[in-house]
């Protein structure tokens, strides 16, 4: 009988010791990502980083697990990379030489419109939670943790101005999005306002050009995407108007076209306030339609527009004047921060949100966003968090603007650390490399950066403003969560991106590319290279420029992950001759030569600069036309060449990758006359 | 009182005790045989009546015997004919349960589970009808088919629906030879051992695919094997598509075709030392499942190779029953089980597996452990049922940090105390609980999932004092306090997301009889 309750007892005695074991290993004892140790960065230059960016869907599936509704024969659909797959080749990143690695958004993303997916992942649907299509947040905080490891940083790409398209405007209240409305016609401020001899006199001489001009494409009205109208997108039938548009957010979880959720209790957010599914937090107005300073609008109606307008593609603009919707996202990326332990952001669209460059003193959302992101930072004992913005645009003075703190009543502030250098890429990567466009505009563009010769006539005359265009004053300490250089030390280069075809897709060849290459790592600011550069992608406008990094190049014949191909080896090489000179990273800059002509003559493509650190002094001698060419001047126009601030008789080697070695002895007060094999460089420095 | 015994009452009790004793050739005295007592008046009275009796079945007999003309031919066996028998023809078996009540918040009462089993107190209706026809063949065979038809919850009177889908759980037939100690069988099979009852859990083997087994049993020792094959119509094995007819047209064709074979053996040891005794059994189980290699296109058209992949399972048991009269009518056992998968085993074969490594596979990367016990204790005062166990999974996708993996244990009480007649009253308690390793998707935060649950219960049982006697009729009240991990398992706009308590107040009905799964 003492065996009885033996018997029946011990499984269950012995089962719960094992639950107890297995409960020492409890989920709730995980430590979260957040909970983790954050790299501080301390001692951080940012000049010294190279920028590799990478679209996460496009450049290696290390887990087929998430492999959700991928497409990788459409391009615009998801292919299935991933972020364990940036784990597994950063054997192949650090082989390459870069530093940081950018990757694109990381946010849960409307699944798809329009038959095209999220695979980009700048549609926001959920600002909190991980895009399950990339991984979760432990391999997420993994990623990071792994290229800290390598002494890698990562930069996050993230979307403040629009989510993905969550809701239509129902405006002809139907209760249905329709494409194509019945009876569309023109945008109904032209309608209603303009093109009404009664209230005519209404209408602003920028929107009665915009009536007049758009006829063609107001003529159709989709409520996905409605055009811009000043007043708000407006409820409309044949038989007249309504007032604003019903916004309706779309259910459709099958597509996560859903309202974003109210966020989970852990962020604190109060239950009586808005969130993201509120159509308050957006600005309601319609498409971007009038997008550079074209024709006869005016500044402030582009900008208007740019700033209030909806992205193209539905992507509805949030209203960041909006205090509560300012918060939410500042806290969101706040959280990115501490989860992941990034080591800054890539702020998306930067010039769709406030108007610095005419209101510089308005603190508005990125005064806010930026400063709370470095404060955010410091909290957590990370230094030097790196803040640049895209502002697509080549407006050098608008998007330097950004760049430039301000000063209202409650003190000064900053903004952003940096931009992405559209005005470079189109004055200087593409007029001068690929349409062999004077090197002054170098020059001129470097000088309007930082306000040197601002009375320099030619530069004047091909409209580059007096500058400095861009901030001049670090916005934050390192300690302050800040970088503690200027912006204008520190713009990002580049030559192509996922917005842009790629470098070789036209009007460039390899040599093309070679010499724009030489320049991107020897020039002021931090090189940013796009994946697939150093395996010679060429693909055309998006998508066409989002190809699988893991098929390899085999147009060219590059096996995937290729690390010996003659433009893997360039960029691996430039990247070296960049780490090894001080000078090439934070040297300052002083132009010794460009050409004010286009065409062929003796220093055809030159393009000469001094970079100059403590211990370091290189002088780089470009070449970007398709001749031989030499620092002097056409015997015609007196054969002067370049004077040079090493002292006479120092011999200068040529360190460039694939040098012939050539050395060149400095002359006579300084002079040095370099020859420089067509579109390549030299990069000389004391033997 | 006592009278001397007459003659004829002194041959009756000689007759018995030789009948009860005496052996040829035997001529000492039996073992326990005492000196007849003196007889009563009343006992001498019933046997006479019973001499009486017999020397009339003698009479009949000898009558018989003279007249052989009279007495009906035994009829010879045609060669190739079949004998009917007590174990032969139509057999008619049912396994059911059926579940009435509410949720007290006007709804249908639900499961609720966090773990891969969770407690059965509440579980969705379920209806088994077996149909069994045997046959004995010349030299003692016994082939027997049997189909067991199988139904949902779908309930007319629930749904209104005048439709059910039935499936077909078994659809075999067996040969049994020697008397039942070999057995051959073919088609298709739920074919399994024990169970832990209590949360409807075969935890050591519980295979279900088309193919073919057997089995034999030689002393104490039983073997058997089995290997089938099953080709679920989901997109990792099976995928059509329509292509073009070499005339005109399109016409489909199948695309991926992967059966997952599975191949099992086990061994056991038999200790039987009688009712009263504690019996016991040692069973070694062993499986090998396999998956070939194919090729499935994706919604782009774009071909996704699938390797080849496979899996193995290693298992014990030990049981131990007996301890209980046969008169008694108790059932008293315990069942310890131990299981061991890797790869493609740690994935029911009625489950494409999922968490593959960087190569599609999930060997050897995926395993399984799972602990488990399952007991009953009948006695006067009643029964009680136990069952408990434990489960790590672990699968093959490349992360450390994974919800799908992680421990899991679950136990269940069930005491039940006879009030009267076949009625009991009782409760069930359970609790289980998972540790995954990694995030909650809704929340972003790690949580143990976890639910409490008492169930209150009167049993009415009126075939017997076991607790695994049927038919039974419960009336029941289950109150499950659901955690905070446990809330979070369900998606954010779930309505069941708002209710940490979870009720049920209903009747459930179980019965099986019959059945070749249920016993």
């Amino acid at each position: 009988m003492q065996t009885r309750p033996t018997l029946t007892l011990a499984p269950v005695v012995a089962l719960a010791a094992a639950g107890a074991l297995a409960g020492c290993g409890a989920a709730s004892g995980l430590e979260h990502p957040a909970d983790m140790p954050h790299v501080s960065n301390a001692g951080t230059d940012w000049r010294d980083e190279v920028i590799y960016q990478i679209m996460v869907d496009r450049f290696e599936n290390g887990d087929p697990n998430n492999d959700l509704n991928v497409a990788p024969s459409i391009p615009g659909r998801y292919h299935g990379g991933d972020w364990q797959g940036i784990i597994d080749r950063l054997d192949y990143l650090e082989a390459l030489g870069v530093t940081a690695l950018w990757i694109s958004p990381v946010v849960k993303n409307t699944e798809e419109d329009a038959g095209f997916a999220s695979y980009h992942g700048y549609w926001t649907q959920d600002f909190l939670r991980p895009n399950p299509h990339f991984g979760d947040l432990y391999k997420l905080r993994e990623l990071t943790t792994a290229a800290h490891a390598r002494g890698m940083k990562v930069i996050l790409d993230v979307v403040t101005n629009h989510v993905g398209q969550l809701f239509y405007y129902d405006i002809n209240g139907n209760g249905q999005p329709d494409d194509w409305l019945s009876g569309g016609g023109l945008s109904h401020t032209c309608v209603q306002i303009c093109f009404n001899p009664g209230r005519a006199s209404e209408c602003t001489p920028d929107e009665l050009t915009y009536c007049n001009l758009g006829k063609d494409y107001l003529e159709r009205i989709i409520e996905w995407d409605p055009e811009y109208d000043p007043r708000g997108v407006q409820g409309w039938t044949s038989l007249g108007f309504s007032g604003p548009a019903t916004v309706r957010f779309t259910d459709w979880p099958a597509s996560n076209r859903v309202p974003p959720p109210r966020p989970p209790a852990w962020f604190g957010w109060p239950d009586d306030k808005p969130w993201f599914d509120d159509p308050s937090w957006y600005n309601r107005k319609g498409r971007v339609y009038v997008w550079w300073h074209e024709r006869d609008y005016s500044r402030e109606f582009v900008r208007d527009q740019e700033t209030t307008g909806d992205f193209p593609g539905g992507l509805k603009d949030l209203d960041t004047s909006n205090p509560d919707t300012a918060e939410a996202l500042t806290r969101a990326f706040e959280y990115w921060i501490e989860v992941a332990d990034f080591d800054g952001f890539r702020v998306d669209t930067v010039k769709h949100i406030d108007r610095p460059e005419i209101e510089p003193n308005l603190r508005g959302f990125w005064g806010l966003f930026t400063a709370r992101m470095r404060a955010k930072a410091a909290s957590l004992g990370k230094e030097n968090f790196f803040l640049f913005g895209e502002a697509f645009d080549g407006n050098d003075e608008l998007i330097g603007a950004y760049t430039k703190g301000g000063v209202d009543a409650q003190g000064a502030f900053g903004r952003f650390d940096s931009v992405f250098y559209f005005s470079q890429k189109y004055r200087v990567i593409d007029n001068v490399f690929k349409f062999g466009a004077p090197t002054k505009n170098m020059e001129c563009l470097y000088n309007s950066r930082v306000g040197r010769n601002p009375t320099d006539a030619w530069c004047q005359g091909n409209g580059y403003p007096a500058g400095p265009t861009h901030g001049g004053t670090p916005h934050a300490a390192s300690a302050d969560g800040g970088i503690g250089l200027a912006p204008q030390q520190v713009l990002v280069n580049f030559l192509d991106n996922h917005d842009l075809p790629r470098f070789l897709f036209e009007h460039a060849d390899d040599a093309t590319l070679r010499a724009a290459l030489f320049y991107l790592f020897t020039w002021d600011g931090i090189p940013c290279v796009y994946y697939g550069t150093e395996q010679a992608f060429a693909g055309g406008v998006d998508p066409a420029n989002r190809e699988d990094m893991w098929r390899g190049n085999p147009a060219r014949g590059y096996a995937p992950w290729d690390t010996g191909n003659p433009h893997f080896n360039l960029v691996k090489d430039l990247i070296a001759v960049r780490k090894a000179r001080p000078a090439l990273r934070r040297g300052t800059v002083e132009v010794k030569w460009a050409t004010e002509q286009p065409g062929a003559r003796r220093d055809a493509g030159i393009f000469a600069f001094e970079r100059v650190a403590a211990d370091d002094k290189v002088l780089v001698v470009l070449n970007t036309a398709a001749q031989d060419s030499e620092s002097c001047a056409p015997v015609a126009d007196g054969g002067a060449c370049m004077i040079s601030t090493f002292a006479p008789g120092t011999v200068l080697r040529d360190l460039a990758p694939g040098s012939d070695g050539a050395t060149f002895t400095v002359g006579a007060a300084g002079a040095v006359t370099v020859m420089v094999p067509a579109q390549s460089a030299r990069i000389l420095a004391p033997m | 009182m006592y009278a001397r015994p007459s003659s004829v009452a002194t041959l009756a009790l000689a007759l018995v005790a030789s009948s009860a004793h005496a052996q040829p050739g035997d001529d000492a005295e039996p073992p326990g045989a005492e000196t007849p007592a003196p007889a009563s008046a009343e006992d001498l009275a019933r046997l006479q009546a019973e001499l009486a009796a017999q020397a009339e079945r003698l009479a009949a007999l000898e009558r018989a015997a003279a007249e052989p003309e009279a007495a009906a031919p035994a009829p010879e066996p045609e060669p190739g004919a079949v004998v009917a028998d007590p174990e032969a023809g139509f057999r008619f078996g049912s396994y059911g349960r059926v579940i009435a009540g509410t949720d007290l918040r006007g709804g249908r009462p639900e499961p609720v589970a966090v773990v891969a089993r969770g407690p059965r107190v509440v579980e969705r209706s379920y209806l088994e009808l077996e149909f069994a026809y045997a046959l004995r063949a010349p030299g003692g065979a016994l082939l027997r088919t049997v189909v067991t038809t199988a139904f949902g919850d779908t309930l007319f009177h629930e749904t209104g629906e005048f439709d059910a889908q039935p499936a077909l759980r078994n659809f075999y037939a067996e040969a049994v030879l020697g008397g039942g100690a070999t057995r051959l069988w073919a088609g298709s099979r739920m074919y399994r051992g024990d169970d832990i009852y209590l949360f409807d859990y075969w935890p050591l083997d519980d295979q279900n695919t088309l193919g073919l087994g057997a089995s034999a049993r030689r002393g104490a020792v039983e073997v058997a094997a089995h290997a089938g094959a099953n080709r679920l119509l989901d997109e990792f094995q099976f995928q059509e598509r329509d292509v073009a007819a070499p005339e005109l047209g399109a016409t489909t064709v199948v695309q991926l075709n992967r059966q997952r074979m599975v191949a099992s053996a086990s061994a056991t040891y038999f200790v039987d030392a009688g009712s009263a005794d504690l019996n016991a059994k040692v069973k070694l189980h062993a499986e090998l499942h396999g998956l070939p290699s194919g090729t499935r296109l994706r919604g782009d058209a774009t071909p996704e190779a699938l390797p080849r992949d496979w899996g193995t399972t290693l298992g014990a048991q030990l049981g131990l029953w007996g301890l209980a009269p046969s008169r008694t009518g108790y059932r008293r056992h315990a069942n310890l089980f131990a299981r061991w998968s890797r790869g493609l085993a740690a994935f029911d074969e009625l489950a494409p597996p999922a968490g593959f490594d960087t190569s599609l596979r999930t060997y050897p990367r995926a395993s399984e452990i799972v602990l488990g016990a399952g007991a009953n204790w009948d006695d006067r005062w009643g029964h009680v049922l136990v069952g408990g166990y434990a489960r790590r999974f672990v699968d093959a996708d490349p992360n450390v940090r994974d919800p799908d993996d992680g421990w899991e244990y679950a136990v269940d009480v069930r005491p039940m105390a006879r009030v009267g007649g076949g009625l009991f009253a009782g409760v069930d308690l359970a609790y289980q609980v998972r540790f995954p390793r990694g995030l909650m998707p809704s929340t972003q935060l790690a949580a143990d999932p976890s639910v409490v649950s008492i169930a209150p219960m009167l049993a009415y049982s009126p075939l017997g004092p076991s607790g695994y006697d049927r038919p039974q009729l419960r009336l029941v009240y289950r109150a499950a306090r659901l955690g905070d991990g446990a809330l979070a398992l369900y998606a954010e706009d779930d309505p069941r997301r708002a209710h940490a308590w979870v009720h049920f107040l209903g009747a459930q009905a179980e019965w099986w009889f019959n059945s070749s799964s249920y016993r």
